[in-house]
């Protein structure tokens, strides 16, 4: 066997052993047929996008919806993905987002101005059904459901997602500057909507 | 200054909003990660799908081809057998036209239908049949 064909048998080797390979070459691995990598991959990916949906939609339905649909996207694009272009993680965000986009649109007959539509504040139809898990975390949900579309797409990705602002300025395709100014933004008009309701959540004064 | 207190309360009741959320992210159902998994297996199997017609279709005569020497060699081949089923469709005249070859047609011509019996160990055979 020539030198690189031993050198790749050993990444191969060392890929199926290590549980920590890489979303990347999980992905590949699927892309050239290999089944057994299909549920580490929906182990890892899932619940992240299900989180964002989540959060982003308010509606548990639709966010479980989201994240089948995103996930039959990543499969279909497994045997053309493109090592080193993006992260697994970042593609699949951006997809996820577009996603809840399309079913915002489509709930609304068709067009969504992301920028100037605050939700409307209607508990019944959004984050109260959904999440009821807990007062505080119905009133952070209520409060995210009041913000522009754009603000509360940023402040999930940043706050609750954590991830960083270039990755999210990637995800939303805006620049760096503009997702702090959309997250600053967002946490002004969330801590004002909970300042008033610090006693009901069981924070106390002081 | 109360406002900036309020606001600032208001900041830190978010950020233990954001933590508690991120603690306590949703889960899966295992409904939604059965139906994850079965989109990815039929996904691989439409792969399968898609490429088996193909080899299905490329295989034998793949196989014929390097049986036979390769494309030069079927192209001699395919070549040699138009020539031959040309001469059989317009070659008699020219055939018999050419020198020598118009003897041996008149000889078979003239030849009797029984005349293939006359050689005596032919005779000779059919007479210890007859018998």
């Amino acid at each position: 066997m020539t030198e690189a064909g031993q050198r790749l048998q050993a990444r191969q080797v060392a890929s199926r052993s290590d549980p920590e390979a890489s979303d990347e070459a999980l992905l590949v691995r699927f892309g050239n047929g290999d089944p057994s990598v299909a549920a580490e991959l929906t182990r890892r990916l899932a619940p992240r996008v299900l989180s964002l949906a989540t959060r982003v939609l308010g509606s548990r339905a639709e966010a479980e919806d989201v994240t089948q649909e995103a996930m039959i996207r990543l499969w279909k694009i497994a045997p053309e993905w493109r090592s080193g272009e993006a992260r697994v993680t970042t593609w699949l965000y951006r997809v996820g987002m577009n996603l809840c986009i399309d079913h915002k649109r489509k709930a609304r007959g068709g067009h969504v101005d992301l920028d100037a539509i605050p939700e409307p504040p209607d508990p019944a139809a959004g984050a109260a059904e959904a999440l009821q898990e807990g007062a505080r975390r119905d009133a952070l949900q209520e409060a995210l459901m009041t913000l522009p579309e754009r603000q509360r797409q940023a402040v999930v990705l940043r706050h609750i997602e954590e991830l960083t602002n270039p990755e999210i300025a990637g995800i939303m395709d805006i620049s760096v500057e503009a997702v702090e100014s959309l997250t600053a933004r967002g946490k002004r008009t969330l801590a004002k909507a909970l300042a008033g309701r610090r006693e009901e959540l069981g924070y106390q004064d002081g | 200054m109360a406002d900036h207190h309020n606001q600032r309360d208001g900041f830190d009741d978010l950020d233990t909003l954001f933590a508690e959320a991120r603690a306590t992210r949703p889960e899966v159902p295992d409904r939604l990660m059965q139906a994850i998994l079965a989109d990815a297996a039929t996904e691989q199997v439409q792969w399968q799908l898609e490429s088996a017609p193909e080899r299905a279709s490329r295989g034998p005569i793949a196989l014929l081809v390097a049986a036979l020497g390769g494309w030069p060699a079927v192209g001699g081949l395919v070549a040699a057998s138009c020539t031959g089923l040309w001469f059989g469709i317009n070659a008699p005249d020219l055939m018999l036209d050419a020198p020598g070859l118009q003897t041996l047609a008149m000889t078979g011509s003239e030849t009797s239908d029984y005349e293939v019996y006359e050689t005596f160990d032919l005779a000779t055979v059919l007479a210890e049949d007859l018998q």
